[in-house]
């Protein structure tokens, strides 16, 4: 289910944003297209770079996928789950992540460093935000696999509710920051000094570059089925749960392509202010979650 | 219902210690002076009618639009509109907001009582944190101010907590917030505005040793 | 009877308000002392009694009542010598915040109720701030700011700890913040309830008492002020902040938070202390001196608090002493003056040259301060060290007597060079003075007393203190 809607995400999300700002656009399928082409092309390597830039690419594909494996959906249980696996779901993503700035630090070039060093820190200033969020849930229900946790996920009372509001927003929020979208960083500006995560990906071609599309978009699709499975309650029929599914993640890339639309991007140095303001609405989320299991227990 | 009010509130206290324009102080301001209104309103249901009215007119009136008008008119009047260059980053302060946040929670974690005033608790304290937070890493007179008047909506707040069992704690409350708004915003900024035209506190200097 | 003091005196500031004309106004602000004096008097004939249900004429409240009513004569008379130059308006301003000011801290200290004193000491701000801005300059704009903004924060957390407190009564039957009703009901409170509110009280009163942590209220005022002005605060108000402090302190005495308090007042008095010695060796401005000899001061009355309630009827004496010293310091620095027209130390010296009489008051005055035998500060702060030698306390004794060291070497050469030396930056010109012996006499006798009290503690004062550090 994840891996179809990374299908047809993106092109959602460019298809949004060109009629935002009152362009056409091209067709919905039109990146996998694009991958297409990259897939025939061949591979142009620079000289300094080692190993650790071939394989790159590959490792990343391959976290995101072992983290597919971890999502639930709706009901369903995921293909793998285990207790405390959201830790090992952020560990994965980031084992990718980590690569992926080696194999830029790899090449030599200064820019590239440049956007590795912003890339890491907003991963490192988002990381805490989907641990407290994550553990909070986890507090919430008692339980500690991503599978468990969404499926006894309801809203108890007036606390949880606004626990819930809150997290499903900080959910979108890190979904943005992670995947390097607005008002973080920019994916179609080019210029040296505000790439983050295209800078690191610009030695790239050919298949190389169409397997890290591909991570991407189900980089996307993972968060995308996140922010459902949060929303998609767990006591219907599974075929209407499929659907509602479905049915998220595309409105999940509308959302994404109208919150773009019409944002600017952060100036540089208030990135880290602006990720810093999501850890302390976790830390609130924490709070509320914590003041309603007092409520409980009395 | 409140609950919903308290996270907003606390949203502004985050939002606030990070803001770096004074507008954007003055708008928060005027934001937390409604919430509190609405909190009052709430909260106070069992009053008296004359108490409760009294409250939530002097809530509405002067936290929400007459403390924020006057502030515009000082910003108007001064040519400062941001914070000084070399106050704490937002970051940091941030950091210490969240800090105080969880100090917060520490404190109220073993008082007893009601869950819904421990909620009012908790944020007051924390407003008085970020309060006192502002007022220590900021180097101009208007963050004093707004440092002052979050300190002023942190006692409101908690005697929102208290408010039912003895009403004159409330009122009390109210007294300082008017008198003191009155005495800081009305006169003083009128004069220093005219005298010190900057703001700084590095001009507020010249009484030392 | 309240009633018709407090009667009297808003008829007599109406009355300041409608005339303007000095002779009047001098007329009426001495009915307000013959006013203030005859309730001290009723107050010492009728002990004990509750007065318009908020009020009440306990020990505590004469003591300092009578010490109030002394200091607001000798204030007075300073001032009409002070403001024979200001105009009208500004005497009228003055003489109407000062009246204004002597009232409401006579009714904080005779108030019951917990709320009833934080709204006089509230009042007291203000009135304080009229007197401060008494010279429309840049620098006195600067203190008036600086005063109203710490004092008003001040304030805020103060009524922060009430509200605590209040929040943590509310489980038991009556719901009454009278001292004595509180001191009753205490008893099964959750204690950390008690610790907040103790230590947001203590915060918020340090405004006033000057005591660390808000002190530069006080210290950015009294640079400012009129001399008597400044004698009135550091002495009158301090005794206020300290009578609202101490109420709270009483209440809270017989709970089971009482070590810990008396743990953080002794760590506010030696944080005072220390802030003291590091102001008082960069001191520049001889009344900010003083100011800063009034923080070490309360610094060592805080730690004779928080010795325990043996140690109680030390730190009353202090007060008492300071009271006496400290006004009559304050006073001779009017004089000081009016010969050099600044107060900055090293513009101005060889006092003792020009004016010998006033000369030797300041050096009697500043021999007593240090509590240099025979001073009437001497024995307490003994008592003080003593009882720190006597527990075992040898950190906080040596800490202490290190600290006083560096003040009293502070105060000493700055004292001496305003006596003795040349002025470093000479400048000014020394205007020659007339000395004026009312002035003098009086400062002699605030000086003797304060002197006398080293050998013999008068019967009656000594049983008045001991019953003020009652608990209820």
């Amino acid at each position: 289910m994840t891996l179809v809607s990374a299908l047809i995400i993106p092109g959602i999300i460019i298809r949004t944003k060109s009629l935002c700002s009152g362009r056409k656009g091209p067709a919905l399928f039109q990146p996998l297209f694009d991958a297409g082409v990259l897939l025939r092309k061949g591979v142009v390597l620079s000289p300094v770079t080692t190993l650790v830039f071939r394989i790159a690419p590959s490792v990343s594909l391959a976290s995101v996928l072992t983290a597919v494996l971890l999502v639930p959906m709706g009901r369903q249980d995921a293909l793998l789950s285990f207790s405390a696996d959201f830790v090992y779901f952020t560990y994965i993503l980031a084992l990718g992540r980590f690569f992926m700035i080696l194999a830029a630090l790899d090449t030599g070039s200064s820019f590239e460093g440049m956007g590795a060093n912003r890339e890491a820190l907003y991963s490192l200033l988002v990381e805490p935000v989907f641990l407290l969020l994550l553990g909070t849930y986890a507090m919430f229900t008692g339980y500690t696999s991503f599978s468990e946790i969404f499926s006894h996920f309801y809203f108890s009372n007036n606390y949880a509710f606004i626990a819930g509001i809150l997290g499903f927003y900080l959910l979108i929020q890190i979904a943005m920051v992670e995947n390097s979208r607005l008002p973080v960083d920019d994916p179609k500006t080019h210029l040296e000094l505000t790439m983050v995560h295209e800078v690191m990906i610009l030695d790239y071609s050919g298949p190389d570059l169409a397997i890290i599309h591909f991570s991407t978009w189900i980089k996307f699709a993972l968060y995308g089925a996140l922010v459902s499975n949060s929303l998609v309650p767990s006591g219907w029929p599974v075929a209407l749960q499929t659907g509602l599914f479905l049915l998220l993640q595309l409105s999940f890339g509308i959302i994404i392509g109208l919150l773009e639309s019409f944002r600017a991007r952060n100036k540089m140095t208030k990135n880290p202010q602006f990720i810093l303001t999501l850890t302390a609405i976790a830390l609130l989320v924490f709070t509320i979650m914590l003041l309603s299991s007092y409520m409980s227990s009395k | 219902m409140e609950i919903i009010l308290l996270v907003v509130f606390a949203f502004s206290l985050f939002y606030l210690s990070m803001a770096e324009r004074f507008r954007t102080y003055t708008a928060l301001i005027a934001l937390q002076g409604l919430l509190l209104f609405g909190l009052a309103c709430f909260r106070l249901r069992e009053m008296n009618v004359a108490n409760l009215v009294f409250l939530v007119t002097e809530t509405l009136l002067f936290k929400a639009i007459a403390v924020p008008f006057l502030m515009y008119r000082i910003l108007n009047r001064i040519q400062v509109n941001r914070v000084h260059p070399d106050a704490l980053p937002g970051f940091y302060a941030l950091l210490l907001t969240m800090a105080g946040l969880l100090l917060s929670i520490f404190i109220t974690r073993r008082l007893d009582g009601q869950l819904i005033e421990r909620t009012f608790m908790l944020i007051a304290m924390l407003a008085l944190f970020t309060g006192v937070i502002l007022i220590i890493t900021h180097r101009r007179i208007f963050s004093h101010l707004v440092g002052f008047l979050v300190i002023e909506n942190a006692v409101f707040l908690f005697s929102l907590a208290v408010g039912m069992d003895a009403p004159y704690l409330v009122n009390i409350g109210v007294l300082l917030d008017i008198v003191v708004s009155i005495l800081i915003l009305g006169l003083f900024m009128g004069r220093i505005g005219t005298r010190y035209s900057d703001m700084e506190t590095d001009n507020l200097a010249d009484l030392k040793h | 009877m309240l009633l018709i003091y407090f009667g009297i005196t808003i008829l007599l500031l109406t009355g300041m308000l409608l005339f303007r004309r000095r002779k009047v106004i001098t007329i009426l602000m001495l009915a307000f002392l013959l006013n203030q004096s005859g309730l001290t008097a009723i107050i010492w004939l009728n002990p004990g009694i509750v007065q318009m249900k908020y009020f009440v004429f306990d020990p505590l409240a004469s003591l300092f009542l009578s010490l109030l009513t002394v200091i607001s004569f000798t204030t007075v008379i300073h001032g009409l010598i002070n403001l024979r130059s200001d105009s009208t308006r500004r005497y009228q301003y003055y003489q109407m915040a000062l009246t204004g000011l002597i009232a409401s801290i006579t009714a904080a200290t005779l108030a019951n109720h917990l709320t009833v004193v934080w709204i006089f000491v509230e009042a007291t701000t203000l009135c304080v701030s009229v007197l401060i801005y008494h010279e429309k300059n840049r620098l006195t704009l600067e203190a008036v700011w600086k005063y109203i903004f710490v004092c008003s924060v001040g304030i805020a957390i103060a009524y922060f700890g009430i509200l605590f407190l209040g929040l943590g009564l509310r489980e038991n039957a009556g719901f009454d913040l009278t001292f004595r009703e509180m001191a009753l009901i205490l008893g099964d409170t959750n204690p950390l309830y008690l610790k907040i509110a103790f230590l947001f009280v203590l915060v918020g009163y340090s405004t006033k008492i000057e005591l660390f942590p808000m002190h530069t209220a006080g210290v950015d005022a009294n640079s400012v002020a009129q001399p008597q002005v400044s004698a009135f605060i550091s002495t009158a108000m301090v005794n206020l902040g300290f009578v609202a402090f101490y109420r709270v302190y009483l209440v809270f005495s017989q709970t089971q938070i009482a070590g810990w308090m008396n743990h953080i007042l002794i760590l506010t008095g030696i944080l005072s202390i220390l802030t003291a010695a590091g102001y008082m060796l960069k001191a520049r401005h001889a009344k900010r001196m003083f100011a800063y000899s009034t923080l070490e001061i309360m610094g060592l009355m805080a730690i004779a608090l928080g010795f325990g309630p043996s140690a109680h009827p030390a730190a009353l004496m202090i007060l008492i002493v300071h009271t006496l010293i400290k006004s009559g310091l304050f006073y001779q620095l009017s004089q000081f003056f009016r010969t050099w027209h600044s107060y900055k130390i090293k513009e101005t010296g060889n006092y003792f040259a020009l004016n010998p009489h006033g000369g030797l008051v300041l050096m009697a005055g500043s021999m007593l301060i240090l509590a240099i035998p025979p001073s009437g500060l001497f024995l307490p702060e003994w008592m003080v060290f003593v009882s720190l030698a006597g527990a075992g306390q040898w950190l906080v004794l040596c800490t202490v007597l290190a600290l006083l060291g560096f003040i009293v070497y502070g105060f000493s050469t700055r004292m001496l060079h305003l006596l003795f030396s040349r002025p470093i930056e000479g400048r000014l010109e020394a205007s020659e003075n007339q000395t004026n012996w009312y002035e003098i006499t009086i400062q002699w006798v605030l000086l003797a007393v304060a002197s006398l009290l080293c050998f013999y503690q008068p019967p009656f004062l000594l049983a008045l203190i001991h019953a003020a550090i009652q608990p209820f």
